[in-house]
């Protein structure tokens, strides 16, 4: 084989479509002839930079959301998937529960006994496990106060940040 | 990172869902065609600052035309010809209304070993215009096959070429290649040895 023939298959050297016997022709010839060992450097090198073009491709996910921005997909149904969209659902359920927590007047005193009637609730079928819990927390609320004010501050702010995180992280997407 | 290969799996179904608003189904649906949609635009305008635009454009026009995709063609191969119309549009009208991009700097960059050859921007830029010399045809189905890292087969369904032509095609593209920078390298101070 001369080295036009053998120019010829160079290009799918590296891109594995040759069949074994060609393979073993570039082989023996590239051995020997060092324009066509150059030939096949270069086709290497080209495979590699054409490979690496596809970091010039913008992220599919940023076409999308922009696409989906023109479009106004997201503002028309926002309301709606805020309500049936797991994370929306959560984020206002917790802002809810939050906001619940702080309109309890004077919350420690006040608080065992909300602890109970929750209870009360859960006991009524929904979670009998819960609700012995709930009693329990609220039996031993009644003795310490200042345990109770941490447990209730806490509570309170990890409510608040993960519901705020959660709506900030939603509307921003 | 993990290479993505496109799967054409479920199209229907998420054509369907999108047609009914469902934004999700629309998102995972540009996201599976977009890199074909990039490397045709790519493949047709090359190397210009307008290609993330068009891309857009592609893509709202898939969206309008979602309920006009009766599916007797593939998804892939009704995408491609929106992208393809759309590059070809978007080459037309900046021919009409201005001068092309810069046409200078015919030589390779100096200094370079023939093995260092595509390493710095520079020679990054200079693979750019040398691709820009390509035949469109055999630009477009090399993008497809590098930039969007798609199969042969892929791309034989997409643009209806024989998978034979595609190979072909890619083949020639390359040959060529050698064949505008060994030319341009001996315009330049530097040749390959
Ligand atoms: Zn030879």
């Amino acid at each position: 084989m001369n080295c036009s023939d053998i120019e010829n298959l160079l290009p799918r050297y590296h891109e594995d479509e040759l069949d074994a016997d060609d393979r073993r022709r570039v082989d023996s010839h590239v051995a020997d002839c060092v324009n066509c060992r150059e030939s096949l450097a270069f086709f290497a090198a080209l495979e590699t930079s054409l490979s690496e073009r596809r970091a010039l491709r913008p992220a599919a996910t940023r076409t999308a959301a922009r696409v989906i921005g023109r479009l106004g997909l997201r503002q028309r149904s926002f309301v709606l998937r805020s309500l049936f969209n797991a994370p929306g659902l959560a984020s206002v359920t917790l802002i809810v529960v939050g906001v619940f927590l702080l309109l309890i007047k004077n919350p420690f005193v006040e608080l065992p006994a909300v602890l109970s009637r929750m209870g009360d609730w859960f006991s009524l079928g929904l979670s009998p496990k819960l609700a012995s819990w709930l009693n329990e927390i609220a039996q031993v609320s009644g003795d310490g106060e200042w345990m109770l004010i941490g447990l209730y501050l806490g509570v309170f702010a990890l409510i608040m940040l993960m519901g705020s995180w959660m709506v900030l992280r939603f509307v921003r997407d | 990172m993990e290479e993505k290969r496109f799967q054409t799996e479920g199209d229907s179904s998420l054509v369907a869902d999108s047609i009914r608003g469902n934004e999700k189904a629309f998102r995972e649906l540009i996201e599976r065609y977009q890199p074909m949609a990039f490397s045709v635009i790519r493949g047709v305008l090359g190397d210009r600052e307008d290609a993330e635009d068009v891309l857009q454009n592609v893509f709202i026009k898939v969206y309008k035309g979602l309920r006009g995709f009766r599916g007797d063609a593939k998804f892939s191969t009704w995408v491609y010809r929106i992208a393809r119309n759309e590059a070809v549009n978007a080459a037309r009208k900046t021919v009409l209304s201005g001068p092309p991009a810069d046409e200078v700097d015919l030589a390779a960059p100096e200094r370079s070993r023939p093995d260092q050859q595509y390493r710095d921007k520079d020679q990054r830029e200079y693979l750019e215009r040398c691709l820009g010399e390509l035949e469109e045809n055999y630009r477009v189905v090399l993008e497809l096959r590098y930039m969007g890292e798609m199969s042969y087969q892929e791309i034989s369904d997409a643009t209806e070429l024989p998978i034979g032509t595609v190979k072909t095609y890619i083949h020639r593209a390359k040959l060529e290649l050698k064949r505008v920078m060994t030319r341009r390298s001996l315009a330049g101070e530097h040749r390959p040895e």
